[in-house]
């Protein structure tokens, strides 16, 4: 394959971009990683709650694509491939948290770093501002309390905005599964929002 | 043809409603699921707010200096 220009590399697809550094232009695949980069730590934060975590999760699946780069083939979308590395190692290293910690892992003290949520509307009142952040914490909360394979569903389709197609590829689940447990895991995060009032009015 | 709804139809239903492509005919099957179960309004309405909220959670970025961390991780370890 001949060599392509940094411009021309812009306007690649995914895929072609992944066959450019199969065939060597490193170029496409810094593209991909900063395509990709702020996709992946909204995926993989949902999992660690950590910025130190997240960002080593990240780090590894970029460090997976790059590894594996020749097993990728162009029959399966690039980001599939990719979510799934990322869904099998953010599986690994909750299942490994879970097992290491007793103690809560909705927050992790230790994380130093203390980057600031930004919010869309940044006219809101403060009071607002500060009721809308309560909110996005018992929501995140609330995502950690859910059983794993809604979560999985929920952060894909609701997050990521997947289709449930690419949903059920990366899952390796029915089309039909995938519907349900979003369905079911939307109710149960309603349910879990409630318990926390009720707990906070008693 | 009509009012057998399957627990897969339902789901489907229900998801269609709290997405945005949700459209006349969905709407026509939605009122038709609605008329036989009515139960069902509480879940689809669940189901949408469910997504609003979690669509307008905060979306995070890759923290400055990211690409060349992994740049320096490639180079050590690929």
């Amino acid at each position: 394959m001949t060599a392509i220009s940094t411009a021309k590399l812009y306007n690649l697809t995914d895929e072609d971009l992944m066959e450019q550094f199969q065939d060597g232009t490193v170029q496409a695949f810094n593209i991909l990683v900063s395509r990709y980069k702020d996709r992946l730590h909204n995926f993989l934060f949902r999992y660690t709650h950590n910025h130190e975590d997240c960002e080593d999760l990240v780090q590894e699946t970029f460090l997976r694509v790059h590894r594996s780069r020749h097993s990728y083939e162009r029959i399966a979308k690039f980001s599939t491939w990719m979510y799934t590395i990322a869904l099998n190692l953010a599986k690994s290293l909750y299942k490994k948290k879970q097992r290491m910690q007793k103690v809560s892992i909705h927050e992790d003290p230790e994380d130093s770093e203390s980057r600031e949520m930004h919010f869309e509307d940044s006219n809101i009142l403060q009071d607002e501002q500060l009721h809308q952040k309560l909110c996005v914490k018992e929501l995140e909360k609330a995502l950690m309390d859910l059983n794993e394979e809604f979560r999985e569903a929920i952060v894909l389709r609701d997050i990521q905005e997947l289709t449930y197609e690419e949903i059920a590829e990366i899952t390796g689940t029915a089309m039909g599964t995938v519907k349900s447990r979003i369905n079911r895991g939307r109710l149960q995060l309603q349910e879990i929002l409630d318990d926390y009032v009720i707990l906070e009015t008693n | 043809m009509h009012n057998q709804f399957t627990e897969e139809s339902i789901n489907d239903i229900i998801l269609k409603y709290s997405d945005e492509s949700f459209g006349v005919r969905d709407a026509v099957r939605f009122e038709m699921l609605l008329k036989q179960k009515p139960e069902y309004f509480e879940d689809a309405k669940v189901n949408r707010l469910m997504r609003l909220k979690l669509q307008s959670l905060p979306r995070l970025h890759a923290a400055p200096g990211f690409e060349t961390r992994l740049a320096e991780r490639i180079e050590r370890e690929c």
